[in-house]
């Protein structure tokens, strides 16, 4: 920081943008002065006054300066004063090299206007009507796509064959015979709506008892849990029947 | 209890016919009376849980009789003193020794009315005794007969006055039964009953009868008829299948967010020993997943709790419990 007197100014003060100069003891005769106020973004420097002491016929004060653009200017250009004061100049460097070209300022460019308010309105529905149709098309084909992954592959019953035969044969692990059971009950629960609201101990008596489901139920039951277990390949047949549909 | 050489019916007949006999005197209450067989052939517990007037103490009565057991009952209250239960030394003035008077724990069916009234002390008593079988006298320690089964009810309604009965002692109960009121046509059969029961003389004056005065004296079987039921249904087949939906259905419960405190390995025992039994009753030598899902209320629900939060969201333990064993078949 740099602390001048009036009285002793040898050369011009200066400080680089972006750092405070500091001028101190600076007499000027007359009223109080103030800084003026900033009234927009383009003013080169800022003042305040950081200290206020009377004087004979006027003040000492101590000015902050801050510079944003580098040259040279008058303090008085930036003070309100009530009587003509002498110049006080002082100088705002840069620290960029010499002849770096500021950036270009940027330009608005306006976007050329496609008709009129009824045209952009009807390219606009136009746009909807298309994206509608495409979501229509779309959903068409995966329900296609749907109905023919069930159909081609494999029915349930289908599925279940290798399963049943592994069970009716008490092969496989006991966590995968028990994952079939609750496979089958899963099953029937979300084929009878009706049921499907009904608490486990009331659900499987009602299955057991249903005509279509009770048949694999029951067998499973005996491959299972009974201590012994005896099927064959036909009956296995028989029992998926219902699982065709 | 009479002692019988040999048993006289197979297991199956022998229990369906016990069925029957209570049938005749008691009205809608099938569930109950398997619960009570299903207690008895596995040396469990039962805790009955229902209003009123719901003929617990005639259901009771009637199937100690048909059974030929020994039947004594209890009614819990506040001022009752553990010796009132399992008895105490006396002191015989003209022997100048104590004798032991054994009390009415000594019974081979011991109904224990509205057990939560009773301080914990004497629930602490009669919960030690279901729990060894065996009760201490001043010094002298004694064995309970054999069969013992404890019936308990409570009353879910006068929660005023009463000591609720801490977890870890629900957990000695093997089974928690809710009695629900009978549905219309039960309740009208009841009435007709009722209606046909008439008057009892008794020397110059009469009263009027009561179902207990309907209850048939003659025991259905023996002694052995019972040991070789208890046998049938330790023998009965459990796979690896069902261990396999026992331990699932357990473990779901001591992971369930809403769940303080799941069930126990003692509730699968029960789950496991319970299901045997009920399928003997229903005539199969093997148990099925009907078996689990009939019987698990009344196994796991006295045996879980609900977290803060889960009372806080009005959620209640049978919800919870029955959302747990849809789970498990979806």
């Amino acid at each position: 920081m740099l602390a001048f007197g009036l009285s002793a100014w040898a050369e011009l003060p200066s400080q680089r943008v972006g750092l405070p100069l500091v001028l101190r003891e600076v007499y000027l005769p007359g009223g109080e002065v103030k800084p003026l106020p900033r009234r927009d973004r383009e003013q080169p420097v800022s003042i305040r006054i950081l200290d206020v002491r009377p004087a004979k016929e006027g003040f000492r004060y101590d000015f902050e300066i801050q510079g944003f653009e580098p040259g040279d200017y008058h303090l008085a250009d930036f003070l309100e004063t009530s009587v003509a004061i002498e110049a006080i100049p002082f100088r705002v460097t840069s620290g960029m090299p010499p002849g770096l070209k500021p950036p270009h300022e940027g330009r608005v460019i306006e976007m050329p206007e496609v008709g009129g308010y009824r045209t952009r309105m009807a390219l606009l529905a136009a746009l909807w009507l298309v994206g509608l149709v495409a979501i229509l098309l779309w959903k068409r084909r995966r329900a296609g796509e749907v109905v023919e992954a069930a159909q081609v592959p494999a029915s349930l019953a289908e599925r279940l064959r290798p399963i049943l035969d592994r069970a009716a044969k008490g092969d496989g692990s006991a966590e995968d015979r028990a994952q079939l059971e609750r496979l089958i009950l899963a099953h029937w629960r979300e084929r009878r709506p009706e049921w499907a609201q009904l608490p486990p101990a009331e659900l499987l008596p009602a299955l057991r008892r249903d005509a279509e489901a009770a048949p694999l139920l029951l067998a499973l039951e005996r491959w299972l849990h009974a201590p012994t277990q005896e099927t064959s390949a036909v009956e296995i047949e028989s029992l998926l029947a219902p699982y065709r549909a | 209890m009479s002692m019988a050489p040999s048993p006289v019916l197979d297991p199956t007949t022998y229990l369906q016919e016990i069925r029957e006999r209570v049938g005749t005197i008691v009205v809608g209450q099938d569930v109950v009376v398997e619960r009570m067989l299903i207690a008895l052939l596995t040396s469990g517990h039962l805790l009955l849980e229902g209003m009123p007037g719901l003929a617990k103490t005639l259901l009771v009565n009637t199937l100690a009789r048909a059974m030929h057991l020994a039947f004594r009952r209890i009614q819990f209250t506040i001022d009752l003193l553990p010796s009132d239960i399992l008895g105490s030394e006396i002191l015989d003035e003209r022997s100048g020794q104590f004798r032991t008077h054994h009390g009415p724990v000594f019974t081979n069916l011991l109904l224990a009315d509205e057990i939560n009234r009773a301080a914990p002390k004497v629930q602490g008593a009669l919960l030690e005794a279901m729990q060894e079988r065996r009760v201490t006298i001043g010094n002298q320690s004694y064995a309970l007969p054999v069969p013992f089964l404890v019936i308990a009810t409570q009353n879910p309604i006068e929660q005023s006055g009463t000591f609720e009965l801490p977890e870890a002692q629900l957990d000695r109960f093997m089974l928690c039964h809710r009695l629900g009121y009978p549905t219309p046509e039960d309740e009208e059969e009841i009435l007709r009953r009722n209606l046909k029961l008439g008057v009892k003389r008794d020397g110059a004056g009469a009263v009027a009868r009561t179902e207990f005065d309907m209850i048939r004296e003659e025991a259905i079987g023996t002694e052995a008829d019972l040991v070789d039921a208890m046998e049938a249904a330790n023998g009965i087949h459990v796979s690896d299948v069902f261990l396999k939906h026992v331990v699932d259905v357990i473990e779901r419960t001591r992971h369930h967010p809403d769940l303080e405190l799941g069930c126990s390995p003692r509730a699968g025992i029960s789950l496991l020993k319970a299901s045997r039994a009920r399928a003997l009753l229903h005539g199969r030598d093997y148990v099925v997943p009907e078996d689990l899902f009939a019987l698990a209320e009344d196994v796991m629900l006295h045996r879980i709790r609900l977290t803060y939060e889960a009372l806080a969201e009005g959620k209640t333990a049978a919800g919870v419990l029955r959302e747990i064993l849809e789970a498990s078949v979806s």
